[in-house]
């Protein structure tokens, strides 16, 4: 690994750690202004992995998995996102099946 | 019976239309062809990767099993791989098109019962518009690829293009 990646590397973590923290604090009543929240700090975050939403998802009992697709931008993303990793395991590991004959 | 395998897209639009439905919620007019779709067809498919992000990913005991309980999972078969290498030589799709495209060709179920899909449903215009394009090429690869396989492999084809247009909503 270069020392470029390395510091691209840690500038990633550290705003995944970031995101995750004020994840976790966030505790308003109200779902709207969570969601907005929510929305608007992943949108600059550009970071969509599984960890992160998992994060949110168990943190915030506001917020479900099923309010987040229904976001007009961000649950596309996060769907695309799961389906990415997804398809990446599959490529990675196809785990063919038979097929019966006639 | 027509098999039909739906892209990830018709999926969350039949995931937010049931959730719309569960709360009393008005759906968008995409969300509404996405669930008159899958009323209208019996013979509905997902895929694998589908399967994972409805099971693993998506927490909603409420909704997930009516979506799992009328569809079946297609898991990739014999040349799956190969098939979708040679989709992404020949066109421009994206991996995740020429991936989606592949199980309609070289797929099966968990008791491996069938072989592909006749139609893929897809929101997809630019999917449905570049394989129209490289269709005869798509079709002389896929031929030049099984026409020595053994059966069932040498009977694998290319399946249909249903879209549900996403600029109705």
């Amino acid at each position: 690994m270069t020392t470029s990646e390395r510091i691209s590397l840690r500038i990633e973590k550290n705003k995944k750690e970031k995101l995750e923290k004020l994840a976790k604090k966030l505790d308003t009543t109200s779902s709207e202004l969570l969601r907005e929240l929510i929305e608007n700090l992943i949108s600059i975050s550009s970071l969509y992995d599984s960890l992160t939403l998992e994060t949110i998802f168990s943190t915030n009992p506001l917020l479900t998995v099923g309010d987040f697709l229904q976001l007009p931008n961000q649950g596309e993303k996060v769907w695309n996102q799961w389906f990415q990793e997804e398809v990446d395991a599959t490529i990675k590991e196809p785990g063919e099946r038979d097929v019966q004959k006639g | 019976m027509t098999r039909i395998l739906l892209d990830k897209n018709i999926v969350r639009y039949w995931t937010i239309a049931l959730l719309k439905l569960a709360n009393n919620q008005t759906l968008l007019p995409i969300q509404n062809q996405a669930l008159i779709l899958v009323q209208a067809q019996p013979d509905l498919f997902i895929s694998k990767e589908i399967y994972h992000i409805l099971t693993k990913r998506v927490q909603l005991p409420q909704i997930i099993p009516i979506l799992l309980n009328q569809v079946q999972v297609l898991y990739p078969s014999k040349y799956f791989k190969r098939w979708v290498r040679r989709i992404q030589d020949t066109t421009s799709l994206t991996r995740e098109d020429a991936v989606i495209l592949s199980y309609a060709t070289f797929s099966t179920t968990t008791i491996g019962n069938i072989l592909g899909v006749d139609t893929t449903a897809t929101t997809g215009i630019n999917f449905k518009s570049e394989y129209n394009h490289q269709h005869l090429k798509l079709q002389r690869r896929l031929n030049s690829m099984t026409h020595n396989l053994d059966p069932p492999w040498n009977q694998a084809k290319l399946p249909n293009m249903l879209v549900v247009k996403e600029n109705e909503n």
